[in-house]
């Protein structure tokens, strides 16, 4: 699963809709410090997070690429502020998913003695989403301990 | 960051792949000429048929395999350029096409970012990617749609003698195959060439 660093500046943050402590950005804009610019469309980011990302942060941002879910998991400033916050609100929706499936396959095979194909591929749908958005969450969190010494050795 | 990953040469795998969808193309082209000229019950009674569509089964899991093996070079080699967070990695844009559901959305959305990672990688959700992309979907997806309804509806225990229904959907399917896979043709050779060119500039 994908995780990157952008060091620079957010350039220009559109914000969507917000629900469940998670805010979708239409587009996220980042000046880098080498001048070069890097921009990621539709993002889901927590909100703890999304509150530091507003056209003018300067920081270290973590980039997370979670099968169907990109955004940004984590943000350190140079005055030594670490914020993380990962939205494992579809990791929870894959579960939910796996379990009616399973019962509803299940109980087509009780009653009418065959596997019903759509539940049957949701099932599978679910059970892969929820291994590589684990997955993901996990590269993140990783990624995010693993490079603890960005504010402290004074930042950008 | 991305660790520095070595650009892969993937013009030979191109033309393999580019020859093996032309040759299907060409393969649909004449299943469907043999179907219409036989005529109503060619999937039961034309032996003809039946050899054509034995030969494009065989085809379609070689084709099947160069493809995906290209498809794998060239998102590694998006990844080689620089381009990071990618909606899929090698493994996963060659998995998405077998995954239920996800195969309907998720290979589009691989083969596109690739395309835009190999114009611009540093910023490629910013770059443009051609409607040739969105067609060559378009007809993939209602050309496996209609052959997987004409296999299902042929079971005429299941669903009872329904006329000329599978036929005419496996006749589109055989159609609508010859365009995605002339499609695809055209994106393996232009994103090849692309990919080819940023490889050596570099």
């Amino acid at each position: 699963m994908a995780t990157s660093i952008v060091d620079g500046t957010v350039e220009e943050a559109i914000t969507g809709r917000s629900r469940g402590g998670v805010t979708l950005f239409k587009s996220i804009r980042f000046k880098l410090d080498d001048g070069s610019s890097r921009t990621i469309i539709k993002s889901a980011v927590k909100q703890n997070v999304a509150e530091e990302i507003t056209p003018g942060a300067k920081g270290r941002f973590y980039l997370y690429n979670a099968f169907d879910l990109k955004g940004v998991h984590g943000v350190r400033t140079p005055d030594g502020r670490a914020i993380y916050g990962f939205p494992g609100n579809n990791r929870k929706l894959f579960l939910i998913l796996g379990v009616i499936n399973v019962l509803w396959v299940g109980f087509k095979v009780a009653v009418d003695g065959e596997v019903p194909l759509l539940g049957a591929a949701v099932f599978i749908l679910a059970v892969v989403g929820w291994i590589l958005m684990g997955k993901g969450e996990r590269d993140a969190q990783q990624q995010f301990e693993g490079d603890a010494g960005y504010g402290g050795a004074g930042g950008v | 960051m991305t660790d520095a990953r070595p650009v892969r040469d993937i013009a030979s795998l191109g033309r393999w792949g580019i020859r093996l969808l032309v040759f299907q193309a060409v393969l649909s082209a004449i299943a469907l000429a043999t179907a219409l000229a036989h005529g109503p019950g060619f999937t039961e009674d034309s032996v003809a048929y039946g050899f054509v569509a034995l030969l494009q089964l065989l085809l379609f899991l070689v084709a099947g395999i160069v493809v995906l093996r290209w498809i794998w070079v060239a998102t590694a080699n998006a990844q080689a350029f620089g381009a990071e967070g990618l909606p899929c990695g090698p493994w996963l844009a060659v998995g998405s096409y077998f995954i239920p559901l996800v195969n309907l959305a998720m290979p589009f959305q691989a083969m596109r970012a690739v395309w835009k990672a190999s114009i611009e990688p540093r910023d490629w959700e910013v770059a443009a990617a051609p409607a040739l992309l969105g067609w060559w979907w378009f007809f993939w997806l209602t050309g496996n749609i209609a052959g997987i309804a004409a296999f299902r509806l042929s079971d005429t225990g299941r669903y009872g003698d329904i006329g000329s229904v599978p036929g005419t959907l496996t006749m589109s399917s055989d159609a609508l195959t010859i365009f995605a896979s002339l499609l695809l043709a055209i994106i393996v050779r232009r994103l090849t060439a692309m990919q080819q060119a940023r490889a050596s500039f570099a």
